[in-house]
């Protein structure tokens, strides 16, 4: 009994308590590192991203999310509650980790779309994401290789040669705003920095796919992602101010319509023709090698949601920036011999014909565009496709591309919310 | 590196630990806790390091100069040489550009407009506490309060001792040297439950008081012209709990993580908003700095035995200014500096008719002469500073702030344990098995909300 009571009168002292609370945290955090992150996710796109892909795509292989309730990334960075737009989400991957559901996989594609989480259409519906609208308008198969940054030549070209394509077209997505990043160096692929790369490299095949699984595993903590969500409930304005609202920006539109802007969406290149040339020589060895495996390349500009929205929002916002960076780069690629396709004009009209209904290209809860701007780029990319160039794909051309009002009526274009 | 980060707390702060106890020799866990100071000082900024290891081995070099040296001129050199490089650095990374904007304004008012260039200088994090470790070390080595080490690898452990190496306290040789001398024999049991029961409650002063006031107020700090009279106060007040609880919590923190590591630390906050006057404040607010003050400069140029009486006032102000200064290189500082000195003043000028007051009204008095310097002290410049107190001083309705009840609790427990509970130092740390477990779920609570959001950094990093 007295020992005993020694014992307990060891445990509770706060030298003995704490440490042990501590290596307690530390444990559970550890275990709960490999157990999904579903539940505790909004979206998809952190339940099913590997940092450290050992497969040639970046996400979970064979894997399916579904979530009911899934609402835009700005509301969630910015803990905005009140302006969440719930739509169902789902996101299917294949045995490579690419965002391909097997269900909609076609033989012979035509085409590979690489870029950005734009290409990748996570909050899209499966079926309207842009190779799925490319798919449905040509009736020709378009692979989506999209990930969190556009794939690296090297990786290009192997996923074209896994998938069977040797006359085809590699789309790659560029978003305006990503001019002001420093391309890739015009090297086979990296995908983390010097250091992990050349571990990985010392380490050998084999042993660096063994390490990157527990790596992947260990990279999210769902514990911190718990903790993050037990302060984003208590910093609801009464109890504790919402600081996360520092990293969103609400504006409203004129029709009264909030939207949920990212401070990096207001951000444009300084000097728009440095930054053209920078990425045009990038695009025209990028295309150059990709002609020597006879596939040709074309680069889509997608301009940002407030390049589109600034002008609808409540004062107006001028772009003048967007415009520059658009005719800069286009300007610079032609140069080069790169196919360039800007949707900006296509979005800038679309966008001020949808505005009454009202419906959008993008979505006001979230940086990216919705299934009518999918559906519209769609369009815009398959009316730039010249008849040669199906031929030269050994193709016949598709019978009808929607184009206009058609592309605007359809089902992806009715009013707000139609992207459920 | 923070105390309240998840890398301090899960990484850095078990190695060292588990690591320096497997350690037996008194030299290999001055090595250790030296190399670990330098990694945590590293994650900040670790171009850094050299400098901090160019003052150590100056320092050290000049403490052996003098404990080779009988000859008072060459003592005398082994002092003001290394002194006079530490000020520089000092004077360099804290107060070039602060210098050359003054001298340009001052210029601008005789109608000599001069623009100096502006140096992208960055502040080393900590240079102003780890300065004075070594002035203070050199300065005493001079006056023969210690014996220079001939052990560098406990002199560099004494400067670099990453518990107090950012915002102090700041450490005297002498109040360590003996735990440094023994720490072959530390107990590792001996403190464990005190070192772990002062950086709880310093974490919880932190994390759950200091960093829930910071909240919010600090977004209406950014825009005080446009505070309600009742905003404007409750910002005002609530600064002055959250440098309290920010600055205690973190030198509670610092005195727990000594222990753990057998090197007992000197208190540095005796419940300052208890003081009944303003000389009393000084004695209980940042006791390690205004003691360095006092012992350094203040003594030095006379102190309270001057031989005129307007001397000890000059001397006083000086001190004030100086110290107000030291904090940062800003006009408000030395504000701040100045109005103390002018306080500490007054109160030797009318101390006798002060002290017949009753207790509460000078308790109340001294707080509120105190939160008014803090308005200097928190904001940016005097224009800031002005509409502040404009907004305090004239009536002006306005809605609650964004999270004010949280506000209002947060000063309510901040306002209970700073006027009326024992501070840390006064506490037994001596736990029932309940308190125990409060404070635990406390801790829990702080984890939360580190892990949660980014780890606040402590005001005093910035000083």
């Amino acid at each position: 009994m007295a020992e005993r009571l020694t014992t307990q009168r060891g445990f509770w002292t706060l030298g003995s308590l704490l440490p042990r609370l501590m290596l307690f945290c530390f444990l559970l955090d550890l275990l709960l590192r490999f157990i999904p992150l579903d539940a505790l996710t909004f979206r998809a796109w952190e339940a099913v991203l590997r940092h450290y892909p050992n497969v040639q795509g970046p996400f979970i292989p064979n894997k399916h999310y579904h979530r009911d309730d899934s609402y835009g990334s700005a509301a969630s960075i910015g803990n905005l509650p009140a302006l969440r737009r719930y739509r169902t989400a789902d996101f299917t991957t294949d045995a490579y980790g690419f965002h391909d559901p097997p269900a909609l996989a076609q033989p012979n594609p035509l085409g590979i779309l690489i870029g950005d989480s734009f290409a990748v259409g996570s909050e899209l519906p499966e079926d309207r994401t842009l190779t799925a609208q490319l798919t449905r308008f040509s009736g020709s198969y378009f692979y989506n290789a999209g990930g969190p940054q556009p794939l690296r030549l090297r990786s290009v070209q192997s996923v074209a040669r896994r998938i069977g394509l040797q006359r085809g077209l590699v789309i790659y997505e560029f978003l305006e705003t990503h001019s002001l990043d420093k391309p890739p160096s015009s090297t086979p692929d990296g995908g983390h920095g010097w250091g992990q790369t050349t571990f990985l490299r010392l380490l050998g095949t084999k042993w660096s796919d063994r390490l990157r699984t527990p790596l992947n595993e260990l990279h999210e903590s769902p514990l911190q992602a718990l903790s993050v969500k037990i302060e984003k409930k208590l910093q609801n304005n009464i109890l504790l101010p919402n600081s996360f609202a520092a990293f969103a920006v609400q504006k409203n539109l004129r029709n009264g319509v909030p939207m949920v802007f990212l401070p990096h969406e207001f951000t444009f290149p300084a000097d728009p023709a440095q930054t053209a040339a920078r990425w045009g020589s990038y695009f025209a060895w990028y295309s150059a090698e990709l002609r020597k495996d006879g596939l040709d390349f074309v680069v889509v500009i997608i301009p940002s949601r407030f390049s589109i929205y600034g002008p609808f929002l409540n004062p107006p916002q001028e772009t003048p920036a967007s415009p520059a960076v658009h005719a800069a780069l286009v300007a610079d690629l032609q140069l080069a011999g790169v196919p360039v396709i800007s949707l900006l004009p296509r979005y800038t009209r679309d966008a001020a014909l949808l505005f009454p209904k009202p419906a959008y290209l993008y979505y006001t809860d979230d940086t990216h565009w919705n299934a009518c701007g999918t559906a519209v780029a769609a369009s815009e990319i398959l009316l730039h496709i010249s008849p040669d160039a199906w031929s030269s794909f050994g193709r016949t051309p598709p019978s009808h591309v929607p184009e206009g009002a058609e592309v605007l009526n359809e089902n992806s274009c009715k009013k707000d919310g139609a992207t459920r | 590196m923070l105390f309240n980060s998840l890398i301090f707390l899960f990484v850095f702060l078990p190695v060292t630990y588990v690591v320096f106890w497997r350690l037996r020799s008194k030299n290999h866990r001055y090595i250790w806790l030296t190399a670990a100071s330098y990694v945590f000082y590293g994650t900040w900024n670790y171009k850094f390091c050299a400098l901090m290891a160019f003052s150590t081995i100056v320092s050290y070099a000049a403490g052996l100069g003098m404990l080779r040296s009988a000859s008072p001129h060459r003592r005398k050199l082994f002092l003001a040489l290394p002194i006079t490089v530490d000020l520089l650095l000092l004077g360099f990374f804290k107060y070039f550009n602060f210098t050359l904007s003054s001298f340009a304004e001052v210029s601008s008012w005789f109608h000599l407009p001069i623009h100096p260039p502006e140096l992208n200088i960055i502040l080393p994090v900590g240079i102003s506490f780890y300065t004075f470790h070594t002035i203070t070390y050199m300065v005493d080595a001079y006056r023969g309060v210690i014996t220079p080490t001939r052990n560098f690898w406990e002199f560099s452990c004494y400067v670099s001792l990453f518990s107090q190496l950012v915002a102090g306290p700041i450490v005297r040789f002498r109040q360590v040297e003996t735990d440094l001398e023994n720490l072959d024999h530390a107990d590792r049991t001996r403190w464990l439950d005190r070192g772990w029961s002062f950086f709880a409650i310093g974490m919880l002063k932190k994390v759950l008081i200091a960093d829930t006031i910071a909240a919010v107020i600090n977004p209406l700090w950014n825009d005080p012209a446009h505070l309600s009279t009742a905003t404007a106060w409750l910002c005002v007040l609530g600064y002055t709990y959250q440098i309290y609880f920010d600055f205690s919590g973190y030198s509670d923190m610092a005195v727990g993580l000594g222990y753990l590591f057998g090197i007992r630390l000197p208190q540095n906050f005796n419940s300052p908003y208890k003081a009944l006057n303003i000389s009393d404040f000084w004695r209980r607010w940042h006791i390690s700095l205004s003691s360095c003050l006092r012992d350094y400069l203040y003594i030095p140029l006379g102190g309270s035995r001057a031989s005129q009486p307007w001397l000890v006032y000059r001397n006083l102000l000086i001190t004030m200014l100086l110290g107000g200064l030291w904090h940062g290189a800003n006009w408000t500082f030395v504000f701040w500096g100045g109005y103390h000195g002018a306080l500490l003043c007054l109160y030797r000028l009318f101390g006798t008719q002060w002290d017949r007051l009753p207790l509460l009204v000078q308790r109340v008095a001294t707080f509120f002469l105190v939160t008014i310097s803090w308005i200097f002290f928190r904001a940016e410049n005097f224009t800031v500073a002005a509409a502040v107190l404009r907004q305090m001083f004239s009536w002006s309705a306005g809605v609650a702030p964004p999270g004010f009840l949280g506000l209002l609790l947060a000063l309510f427990l901040a306002a209970l344990v700073a006027h009326l509970a024992p501070n840390t130092f006064e506490l037994k740390h001596e736990w029932k098995p309940w308190t125990v477990a409060l404070i635990g779920l406390g801790y829990a609570a702080a984890l939360v909300a580190i892990a949660g959001g980014h780890p606040s950094p402590f005001l005093y990093f910035q000083f």
